[in-house]
């Protein structure tokens, strides 16, 4: 980006920043430009069908994001957020001049919505100027946010402005950084120790990278009358933006002993996800991303051919989705693209000690059913880094009171107050 | 059963398997046209699938069997990652004379490679090698950046530079990670002016060529010398394109690129690849294939063989595989060209396109 231009942008949104808003107001305007952007890509296929070619998902699948992430930015979710982390809005309002970040840098990374439009949202909510480089793979949805909120409250809007160049041109993200109070990586985990190293010691830098999800299936769901929900709710997590999020599941474990056993059940899970694909298909794949899937689907069609407690289901006649199943081991990840690995396990310690290597970098366990039995393993999850545990189904629906990768959204943002005292927990 | 031992009493074969192994060893050795390969490659899916109970079950699933087969093309393939599951042996497990093991992780399983008898593969190695890295007939001196074969007793990779190093070596050294006795060793023979081969993983090439630049070591070898990489960057938690690293061994050895041969190998196979780089005497990626085997390239969309040009995965049709399968689906992507095919990557390296990690699929090692 030509840096002459790239200094107007930045000196403009510090002008244009508003520290007289009131968080009441800015919560406000935030869920009418959600509300907004959310019927912009239920009513204009031009809008969707951009979307979709940056992101490589289908129409549909762009229409589902959208849902996703416009429906969870409301007045009430938002007021939940502000609650959770300060108590309440009026905390906010009265932030020092020094607690308050001046500019926050936020660099959005690949095809997943939410974070970046929930970053800016936060940015905007502890009152900074917000500057926001945008992903190649992802440009429309915060520009169509943006363009919403601008109609919905100009004064507000001016508090952010999103850029746009190619990541190889390191001399625009080091202008940014420079004067930038916080900086904020998503992205791949190199890109984020980039950013790092370039923000350096003298500036606040969040990061958050890459971690991966998984499902729990338990004997309580594995009955015949709850089979197919459970299957529909797995088939939705694993399915919504084709995998490529870090809430979506790569490995469901499921138990043994049940009423339904666990081949019953990958069944269930490949009927669903067909069903699933026929609502929303999955986009296009590039030749290596299908070799993939296909290498994994000959893996396991010749092991299934050989070991009853192997199984493999793709579609008949394309690889648009796939379901493997084979007795529980050491955590092994998928290709994504809707590749779920089934596991199936005895005891509870067989899923923790399957999961020990995802130190750290396990982001959300969708449970079936959170029981007397499960507490232990929860624990241990929780330990290994679980930032959430929720219902089957609603592990793409985190709240906005959820601490990404356990961070606290907003009131990270903050600087300590001169008492060392610091505003929220 | 440890290594790949050699000196061994004759291994006792029946009739129907040592009329295969001689037919094969017949074409390995005396080269194009002398035994039909279709006839042979059917002759011997039904020795495998007779005798390779893994093999037949997923074979009688694919209802592709002896009585129904009719073309080679048609012979159901291992994929790769069967043999960290499964025993894929035409012969009882106490009847291996050697194993190959590929690498895997204290947690991941590894793949095994049994055999019967080597000689297939002895033969085959042999005359791929002397095809492609000594077609002037040179007995260059050998600096091998590999453990022994002593030290890595499972390694394929290890026990074919042995081999080579016996029978092809004027002189031969294994360094492993030593890279100042790898380097004190090049630096002599540099002074008496001896051809060298220097041959190894393109990993240990890149931490040679990494410790020369760090100690300001730059080495002119003699003139004939030659490279041979192998291996790629499976795992690693650093990639370097091919151009790159023939870049750093020109500059840091003095061995031109067009004297750089990449070879492509795997623990699955009994027959290596490589490129014709020094045969036809200027950097090439293309690889030509021996009279005893064929490469399909799979489009993974349709499982059937893809367009010339088109990437897909490569599958190996090996007839020195008699011990275990003879086609085997490899999780390597590569192109089919009118000259010859070349290696592209990875299947499983396809990086996310949003936030998730993609974990486990390979071990990784830096």
């Amino acid at each position: 980006m030509n840096p002459v231009v790239l200094q107007s942008v930045i000196d403009r949104v510090r002008r244009a920043r508003h520290r007289d808003l009131s968080a009441e107001r800015i919560t406000r305007s935030l869920a009418r430009a959600a509300h907004d952007a959310g019927e912009r890509f239920a009513r204009d296929a031009d809008t969707v069908a951009l979307a979709a070619r940056a992101t490589g998902f289908s129409g549909q699948m762009v229409g589902e994001a959208a849902r996703l992430t416009f429906g969870a930015i409301t007045e009430s979710g938002l007021r939940d957020m502000v609650d959770a982390e300060f108590g309440d809005a009026r905390a906010l309002d009265a932030l020092d001049e020094h607690q308050a970040p001046g500019l926050i840098a936020h660099f959005l990374a690949g095809n997943v919505s939410p974070p970046g439009i929930v970053s800016i949202c936060c940015g905007l909510l502890v009152k900074a100027a917000n500057i926001a480089r945008i992903s190649s793979r992802d440009p429309v949805f915060p520009a169509v946010f943006v363009n919403a909120l601008r109609k919905v409250d100009p004064e507000l809007a001016g508090g952010v402005e999103l850029v746009r160049w190619d990541r190889a041109d390191r001399a625009s993200t080091a202008s940014v950084v420079r004067e930038a109070d916080v900086v904020i990586g998503y992205g791949h985990d190199a890109t984020i120790e980039q950013l790092r190293a370039m923000t350096g010691p003298s500036r606040k830098f969040i990061g958050y990278g890459q971690k991966t999800s998984v499902a729990v299936v338990t004997r309580e769901a594995l009955v015949p009358e709850r089979l197919a929900a459970v299957a529909a709710d797995l088939a939705f997590d694993v399915s919504v933006y084709d995998q490529q999020g870090c809430l979506s599941p790569q490995t469901v474990y499921v138990e043994t002993g049940g009423v339904v056993d666990p081949r019953t059940f990958a069944e269930a899970l490949a009927a669903a996800m067909a069903d699933y694909q026929q609502r929303v298909p999955r986009g296009e794949l590039s030749n290596d991303e299908h070799a993939a899937v296909s290498a994994l689907k000959s893996e396991f069609a010749f092991r299934a051919a050989n070991d009853s407690r192997v199984g493999i289901w793709t579609p008949p006649s394309s690889l648009d989705w796939l379901v493997s199943m084979e007795p529980v081991t050491e955590f092994r990840g998928t290709c994504l693209n809707r590749v779920i690995r089934a596991l199936a396990f005895d005891t509870f310690d067989d899923v923790r000690a399957s999961l020990v290597t995802l130190q750290g970098k396990l982001s959300t366990v969708g449970l079936s059913d959170p029981t007397t039995r499960t507490s232990a393993l929860e624990s241990a999850l929780t330990g290994l880094g679980a930032t959430r545990i929720c219902p089957v189904g609603q592990m793409q629906r985190p709240p906005l009171t959820w601490r990404h990768d356990g961070i606290p959204n907003m009131a990270c943002l903050l600087h300590p107050t001169p008492s060392g005292h610091r505003l929220g927990t | 059963m440890t290594g790949a031992v050699r000196g061994q009493p004759a291994i006792i074969m029946s009739k129907t398997a040592q009329h295969l192994h001689d037919r094969i060893l017949r074409l390995i050795r005396a080269g194009d046209r002398h035994e039909p390969f279709d006839a042979l490659a059917l002759d011997i899916f039904t020795f495998q699938y007779t005798h390779n109970a893994p093999y037949r079950a997923y074979c009688d699933q694919q209802r592709i069997t002896p009585s129904t087969i009719s073309r080679w093309t048609d012979i159901p393939s291992v994929p790769t990652g069967a043999f960290k599951h499964l025993e894929i042996a035409c012969f009882p497990v106490a009847e291996t004379v050697a194993e190959f093991h590929t690498s895997g992780t204290t947690h991941q399983l590894a793949g095994k490679h049994r055999f019967k008898s080597l000689d297939l593969y002895d033969a085959a190695l042999r005359a791929q090698f002397a095809t492609h890295l000594l077609p002037d007939n040179a007995r260059p001196h050998m600096v091998i950046l590999t453990p022994s074969p002593a030290d890595a007793p499972h390694s394929s990779l290890v026990y074919m530079l042995g081999q080579l190093a016996a029978e092809y070596a004027a002189s031969a050294t294994f360094h492993d990670t030593d890279h100042r006795a790898a380097l004190a060793r090049l630096e002599e023979l540099g002074r008496q002016d001896k051809p060298v081969a220097v041959l190894g993983t393109a990993f240990s090439f890149v931490h040679v060529c990494d410790f020369m630049r760090q100690h300001g070591i730059r080495l002119a070898l003699p003139a004939y010398s030659r490279a041979m990489e192998t291996g790629g960057f499976k795992g690693r938690s650093r990639a370097v394109s091919k151009p790159d690293l023939y870049a750093m061994i020109a500059d840091r050895l003095g061995i031109p690129t067009s004297r750089i041969v990449n070879e492509y190998g795997m623990t699955e196979l009994s027959t290596q690849f490589y490129d014709q780089t020094l045969r036809v005497g200027r950097q090439t990626d293309r690889k030509l294939v021996p009279p005893w085997a064929r490469v399909i390239i799979i489009d993974p969309r349709t499982g059937l063989p893809a367009a010339l040009g088109d990437r897909g995965l490569i599958r190996a049709i090996d007839l020195a595989n008699l011990w275990s399968a003879m086609c085997i689906q490899t999780e390597d992507i590569g192109v089919m060209h009118n000259d010859g095919f070349e290696i592209v990557g990875r299947a499983t390296g396809a990086e996310t396109r949003g936030c998730s990690l993609m974990v486990g699929q390979e071990p990784v090692t830096p």
